[in-house]
């Protein structure tokens, strides 16, 4: 009879525990957000080489000044990535040479266009700059550009507007070169 | 001895109607975000650190039958996703996760609290008798950024906790 009674007794208690063995789960959710900074650089990589007006003539020759810029822009800045130029001022002779060679007669060959004078016009936000070309950052691929692009700069010089020629020096002076994700 | 067990019986009986209900008694188990995941930013080719801290909770009236480990997990379900068309993903793998019991995983892990996804973070590591709570803080980190455009990438991290 104990024997039964015991069997008994763990059979109700096996039916009735059953339940609290079972699994209990619950479930939750939480947003997780990653921003990946944008960024742009930009660099020279070939300085402008000397330019020369020769003898009888009033325009230098052309030569290139090599930037490289790279990006990796959010969506709002889809509107193009800009690679301008300016100058800081005038070109200065040496010694008590009071000559100048002013900004606009410093002219940039845009990649597509004629050339331009320096010294007008607001390209890249900057008083004074020229556009030489720009990137198309419309889509999500245009707006990452992490290699970057090389891109050569046309500059010379063309005293042909100026009124009076200049004393035979060497003239010096800075270019600002900028890239622009407006 | 037939009447004894006879009445045996209704004193099992009686036993039973007195204790089935208790045993059946509704059981809880809850969890919650307590200290969101705010939002990690990735300069380089990896995230920094942001953390995250859920609360289980058990009990209900037949708590004290709760018997079992407490295990938390997480997962995401799906790559984390940019905006505008952008075709660059955060795939699960790329998120890390780092806790006390665990260390540092990466969200794709081998599975846990019976899902075939995810990453088990912690354990209570002890059954459990009657109502209580436990806390588990975590942190995360995205890996391997330094390629994706930039953009703002967002996901749903999936917690679930379950008895054993």
């Amino acid at each position: 009879m104990k024997f039964t009674k015991v069997a008994v007794l763990l059979a109700v208690f096996a039916l009735a525990t059953v339940p609290m063995f079972g699994q209990l789960t619950a479930t939750g959710t939480s947003q997780i957000k990653v921003v990946r900074t944008e960024w742009i650089s930009f660099s020279v990589t070939t300085a402008l080489p000397t330019l020369t007006i020769p003898a009888n003539s009033l325009t230098s020759n052309s030569d290139n000044v090599v930037v490289q810029t790279a990006w990796n822009l959010g969506p709002s800045h889809s509107t193009g990535v800009q690679v301008c130029v300016s100058a800081a001022g005038a070109l200065a002779g040496t010694g008590s040479n009071t000559d100048t060679i002013p900004v606009n007669e410093i002219f940039v060959t845009p990649k597509t266009g004629s050339p331009t004078a320096l010294g007008s016009g607001t390209a890249c936000g900057v008083a004074g700059a020229v556009a030489y070309t720009s990137y198309d950052t419309t889509t999500a691929a245009g707006r990452k550009n992490p290699t970057g692009t090389s891109e050569n700069i046309p500059v010379y010089v063309d005293l042909g507007s100026y009124a009076n020629d200049v004393a035979v020096d060497t003239y010096t002076g800075t270019l600002n070169l900028v890239a622009y994700a407006n | 001895m037939l009447a004894t067990l006879h009445i045996d019986w209704w004193m099992v009986l009686v036993a039973f109607l007195l204790v089935a209900p208790l045993l059946h008694a509704q059981r809880n188990l809850t969890v919650s975000v307590t200290s969101p995941l705010a939002t990690l930013t990735a300069a380089g080719n990896s995230s920094d650190l942001q953390s995250m801290t859920v609360t289980s909770t058990w009990g209900g009236s037949g708590g004290f039958f709760n018997f079992g480990n407490v295990a938390t997990c997480v997962s995401i379900s799906s790559p984390l996703t940019g905006t505008n068309g952008n075709p660059d993903t955060i795939p699960q793998a790329n998120i890390m996760v780092t806790a006390t019991t665990i260390g540092t995983a990466s969200i794709a892990g081998p599975g846990g609290c019976g899902s075939p996804i995810g990453l088990q973070v912690d354990t209570t590591g002890e059954w459990f008798l009657f109502a209580g709570s436990r806390t588990v803080t975590m942190q995360f980190q995205a890996i391997n950024t330094g390629n994706l455009a930039a953009d703002t990438y967002t996901g749903t991290i999936n917690i679930l906790v379950a008895t054993d």
